[in-house]
């Protein structure tokens, strides 16, 4: 072993400084999943009595699937017996201002640097913030400058209320229920997420976000994304995730689903930061999502854009229904895995319409004894003449304990698509390294720019505000790989 | 029939009752081998597209028929050989005539040069069981299906080659395996030993001598010593009738390099498994594959490029030419090992699709536990350029031509890697009639 | 020889030509000038069959016939031929292949005899000396790896090799140095004679110092704005272009 490869093998310090509890009352359900636990979860939330027969559908279905085994991924099997599916702060149900929220949990937020407050900024930008804590949304902030706009951004359980037509109309229409085991799972115990609806021609005038944060022991996350842009429409949606350190695994299961009509355009941006695990693989989060984009109209375009830094287990495929003719798809990823993490994360791209084009940049960093996996599928349908879809994959090793996997699939039944698909997998090099401290860097700052070098396309597709933060989590989250 | 534990039980049925006559049943290590098989195959059954490896590929054309080994004891019909049609014109080679799997020695001629012993795989296990014995401890069972296993339990036949320490071959060893229709089943197992330091180059062709259906279903095991160097060439041209899988699995040691060339012109249903597992430092593996299809082909190249060492280098490279309604299908797997720093493993896979109706899957995999590797793969997939259509139009060469033109350049590289002359001339003449055919 | 009238065409919908009219009589020479983006390649592309080139109204007879009615293939075999700005890379198909392809196809166009390996050699090795290109380069793959200039140089042997009646050289000097410059201007001089004839498209007067055009048209907007003899290519040396379009804009 070479000087630097026992450096790199020395990653192991990494602080995870999002991972303190918050000492707050909750209300918490008992472990155990059953229907009567799905209909106190629709009764705590006030639901109407539609939602309520779809959870329960969800649940009957559930019942019947068996969880996926195809990923790259190894992990003893998951009690969803043992995990509360239902946890809120305890505060009044219905709050008028930012100064009736528990003053404990917007502590919580600004310690994680998120401004509920909106006269805070996010990097010199406004954003807009759902907060999520556990199962509840806890503030969302400038509610009433979107409205003026005609933008309606809430948590989900208030839009059931107040617009039951459109959730009923969108609500499982990208992800149906019986999607996959996770989703199924999520679709019957959906606690909280965010809904949005841009009215057609209106781009909306501020970035998006929802903040997740899992406080709780023992308590499954299961949130619920809706985005809806119609006609002509423009939205910039940020989320991000974080966790405490706990030495138990904790389960999340989320669903994201994206309407994209003629001529709209959403962008989709995850910095996923979720608690993952300590260096031996103890606790961190099992992160299982299912995440899916439909370019319904012509025209009309989808571009994930993730960051995967956190969780134990990584299992995530942000895809997109390319629909509409002329219609786009991207994703950019960003993977890490250090310690014990694993990951198994890609995208699904369908060409329907014709015309239609996509783009995937995928770039994974195994770090410590991490396994990265990217697991990707081009689909072109015979319908659609003239696709197009450009993939690229590259995998950094740093370190020889860890893994680097690469799984395409490309199914092509249409004689005018285009398809290239490119993988490359390498490691830092030694030279590169030393040409870099030769001119004065640390190895640590090397590896840094290098690693940053790696991700630069990725980086460059999110909003400037998050970019810096991502770039920041990168290099904390390798901290310790070197030197 | 079309239950698959009909089906499975219709071949065990075939096996017991051929078991009595199988070669080498005599002695007792064989008879539990082949019992061992059959009793996997039939936990097993045939694979189905609801297993990963096998998504892309129905074989219920296989399935949907039941397809029975062949009596041996009869002499082959004369009118079944035709020199000028099934022989390869200018090509000087020892040559084995298998028909429907079974070594035909009127047929062949099995007399080499000194240092290499070519052998009846009927042959080795009536007469010297022992000297194959470890080859068959050695398997592995993990990584086999239900073709596989059949194959094992009732093989009847094929060749046993032994290529003595540091040997250079002066021709090529020609397997030829004829089939002759009829439902009929050909099960060859063949076992190829390069010793330390040989060189050789060895060919296996397939191809149909009667219209009819017919499985050819057949394993070959190359394992290659310290510095050994063996050229393959799997030559397939069965009728639209045939329905073939091949596995050609090769094990290295140090220093040795195998070169496989994969042509598939013909079949119905082809599914061909190739593999390298390089355990030896420094070993080198090519696969080069060229498929050509029509009609109703579907042709599944499944590849797996294990790099068990440090220090081995891997090349690829597949190229498909899609016509009609056929179908390809490219799975290509690379796994390096933990250990095996210092790799280089390249693979890309090409497509050209030429009809509306045509189809192609590709699944190429990177499996890395190493880091200091140098590993790539690229896929594309496309149709003829069209500026390169008009270039050679406005030098007055006609559309269609100019079309085969280009897609036989496109395949050329792969026909370059071709180093028996006389294949390579026979090979570019079909792929050009049959690319003025498919206008 | 040739004669278009009224020549409008568009690619992709976008109208790029506008009413060209030019007449070229056996052994002339015309170079065709003007600035980027004018329309001088599109003009090329058009009377060669490119596809995506669609023309909308107007004419062009070569040699008594609707040339517009021709596949491309048709084209080069009644002796129009053109060296491509951008000359295409074939992998996988030599360029000795392609040239015996090419050349054996004109001749049965015309009902004489192919040739045979033989001869063939002969000629290109002739042929192939006129414009100093090495006996390797024969045996690579179409422009594969060429510079800039070979690329350039290989054209002209075509071109020499298929011996058109009406030549169309689509700036065929750019992207040379003055060496390979003068070599290709003497293999397109080679060639010259009262029979033949020429349109070089270009946007540089420097290689009309090696090939002395008869006619000079300057085009722009998708029209001929101004004709004359080899002068008018020294005048707009000197002036540049807007000297002469703000003389058309005004008129």
């Amino acid at each position: 072993m070479t000087s630097t490869e026992k450096e790199l093998t020395s990653l192991v310090q990494r602080e995870y400084k999002e991972g303190f509890v918050t000492d707050i009352d909750a209300d918490t359900l008992p472990p155990g999943l059953n229907e009567d636990v799905i209909r106190v979860i629709s009764a705590k939330k006030d639901e109407p009595e539609f939602l309520l027969q779809w959870r329960l559908e969800a649940y009957r279905r559930w019942l019947e699937m068996k969880t996926p085994e195809w990923a790259h991924l190894h992990y003893a099997p998951i009690d969803l017996q043992d995990i509360s599916y239902y946890s809120a702060p305890k505060q009044k149900q219905l709050l008028d201002s930012l100064d009736e929220v528990d003053p404990r949990l917007l502590e919580t937020y600004e310690k994680l640097g998120i401004p509920v407050d909106e006269q805070k900024v996010l990097a010199g930008v406004k954003v807009a913030v759902d907060a999520v804590f556990d199962s509840v949304s806890v503030v969302t902030t400038f509610k009433k400058t979107l409205s003026e706009a005609g933008v309606i951004f809430c948590p989900l359980s208030e839009a059931v209320k107040d617009y039951p037509e459109l959730v009923k109309q969108y609500l499982g229409s990208i992800v149906p229920a019986s999607d996959n085991y996770y989703s199924a799972l999520n679709s019957a115990v959906f606690s909280e997420g965010s809904f949005v609806y841009i009215p057609k021609g209106v781009r909306c005038p501020m970035e998006l976000s929802t903040y997740f944060r899992i406080n709780a022991m023992n308590t499954g996350q299961f949130e619920r994304t809706l985005i809806v842009a119609d006609e002509d429409s423009y939205v910039s949606y940020l989320e991000g995730c974080t966790a405490p350190m706990r030495d138990e695994n904790q389960l999340h299961a989320a669903v994201v689903e994206l309407v994209a009509m003629k001529g709209a355009e959403i962008k989709y941006s995850t910095v996923q930061n979720w608690y993952p695990g300590d260096e031996d693989g103890k606790g961190g989060i099992y992160n299982f999502v299912t995440k899916r984009g439909a370019c319904k109209g012509e025209g009309s375009k989808i571009s994930w854009t993730q960051v995967e830094t956190g969780s134990a287990i990584t299992w995530k495929y942000p895809s997109v229904l390319l629909e509409g003719d002329d219609s786009i798809g991207e994703f950019y990823s960003v993977a890490l895995t250090n310690n014990c993490q694993q990951a198994d994360t890609g995208t699904k791209m369908v060409h329907i319409g014709k015309n239609s084009k996509s783009t995937i940049i995928s770039k994974g960093i195994s770090a410590g004894r991490g396994q990265n996996s990217y697991r990707g599928l081009v689909k072109v349908l015979k319908g659609a003449e003239n696709a197009r879809n450009y993939s690229q994959c590259d995998s950094l090793l740093m370190g020889d304990k860890c893994g680097a996997h690469t799984f395409p699939y490309m199914e092509i039944k249409n004689p005018t698509a285009v398809v290239e698909h490119e993988a490359t997998t390498s490691r830092i090099g030694e030279d590169q390294l030393f040409y870099c401290r030769q001119r004065g860097m640390s190895e640590e700052d090397a590896v840094s720019m290098i690693v940053n070098g790696f991700c630069k396309e990725v980086f460059k597709e999110l909003p400037m505000e998050f970019a810096v933060e991502a770039q920041k989590l990168l290099g904390i989250s390798l901290e310790g790989s070197v030197g | 029939m079309t239950g698959m534990t009909e089906i499975t039980e219709y071949y065990a049925r075939q096996y017991h009752r051929l078991a009595e006559n199988l070669p080498g049943q005599g002695t007792e290590w064989i008879k539990a081998y082949r019992h061992s098989r059959l009793s996997r195959f039939k936990t097993t059954g045939f694979p189905t597209t609801r297993e990963e490896d096998w998504r892309y590929t129905s074989v219920r054309p296989i399935t949907s028929r039941e397809f029975s080994a062949i009596d041996a004891s009869q002499p082959v019909e004369p009118d079944l050989w035709n020199s000028d049609q099934h022989l390869i014109e200018g090509l000087d080679s020892y040559r084995l005539v298998f028909v429907d799997g079974v070594l035909r020695t009127g047929l062949s001629d099995i007399s080499p040069e000194d240092g290499v012993r070519v052998d009846s795989m009927a042959n080795v296990l009536n007469e010297r069981p022992d000297s194959i014995q470890h080859h068959f401890d050695l398997e592995q069972t993990e990584e086999s299906h239900g073709f596989t296993e059949l194959n094992r339990a009732f093989s009847k036949d094929g060749v046993v080659v032994e290529l003595g320490s540091n040997v250079a071959l002066e021709k090529p060893i020609e397997l030829l395996f004829l089939s002759a229709g009829g439902e009929s089943l050909a099960q060859p197992r063949n076992l190829i030993i390069a010793r330390e330091g040989c060189k050789g180059q060895i060919m296996e062709r397939y191809l149909s001598v009667r219209e009819g259906a017919s499985l050819t279903n057949s394993l070959s095991e190359v394992v290659l010593e310290h510095g050994a160097e063996v050229d393959y060439y799997l030559i397939q041209g069965q009728s639209s009738e045939a329905c073939q899988v091949s596995g050609i699995w090769a094990t290295q040691a140090s220093e040795s390099r195998f070169s496989c060339r994969t042509i598939t012109l013909g079949g119905a249903l082809v599914r061909n498994e190739l593999k390298s597992r390089m355990l030896g430092v420094g070993a080198h593996c090519d696969m080069f594959g060229l498929y050509s299809l029509s009609g109703k082909q579907h042709v599944d190249n499944h590849t797996t490029m294990v790099h068990g060492a440090p220090g081995c280098t891997s090349n690829e490279l597949y190229k498909g030419v899609l016509n009609q309604r056929s179908r390809g299908v490219f799975h290509g797997r690379i796994k390096v090992e933990r250990d095996a720093q210092k790799t280089d493993a390249q693979q890309s896979n090409n497509t050209l699709l030429l009809s509306r109706n045509a189809e192609i899957d590709t699944k190429p995999q990177l499996e890395i536990y190493a880091d200091d590797v140098k590993c790539s793969h690229g896929a594309t997939v496309g149709q003829i350029d069209d500026v390169s259509l008009f270039y050679l139009r406005t030098r007055g060469i006609s559309e269609s031509d100019a079309r085969s033109l280009l897609t036989f350049a496109f395949v050329n590289d792969v026909l370059n890697e071709i180093e028996i002359e006389p294949l390579k001339t026979l090979l570019e003449s079909m792929l050009s009639n049959q690319l003025i055919d498919d206008q | 020889m040739l004669s278009i009238k009224d020549l409008h065409a568009t690619v992709d919908g976008k109208e790029i030509l506008k009413g060209i009219n030019l007449e070229v009589n056996p052994g002339e020479i015309h170079a065709i000038m003007g600035p980027n983006g004018s329309g001088k390649s599109t003009l090329a592309s058009v009377l060669a069959g490119r596809d995506n080139y669609e023309v909308t109204s107007g004419s062009v007879t070569y040699r008594d016939q609707d040339l517009l009615d021709m596949e491309p293939e048709i084209r080069a075999r009644e002796g129009v031929f053109l060296a491509f700005q951008y000359p295409v890379e074939i992998p996988g198909v030599t360029n000795v292949y392609l040239l015996k392809a090419a050349i054996n196809a004109v001749l049965k166009h015309r009902g004489e005899e192919e040739l045979d390996a033989m001869s063939f050699l002969k000629l290109i090795k002739q042929k192939a000396a006129l414009v100093e290109m090495k006996q390797e380069f024969l045996y690579r793959s179409v422009n594969g790896g060429f510079s800039g200039g070979e690329k350039k140089r290989n054209e002209i042997l075509q071109m020499a090799l298929l011996e058109p009646h009406l030549s169309i050289l689509d700036e065929t000097d750019s992207g040379l140095d003055i060496d390979a410059l003068k070599i290709v201007a003497h293999g397109v001089n080679a060639l010259r004679n009262d029979q033949r004839s020429m349109i070089l498209v270009t946007h540089y007067q420097r290689l009309l110092d090696y090939i002395v055009p008869d006619y000079v048209h300057v085009l722009a907007g998708g029209v001929i704005i101004r004709s004359g003899d080899k002068s008018l290519a020294l005048e707009l040396e000197e002036k540049g272009y807007g000297w002469i379009e703000s003389q058309a804009d005004a008129a």
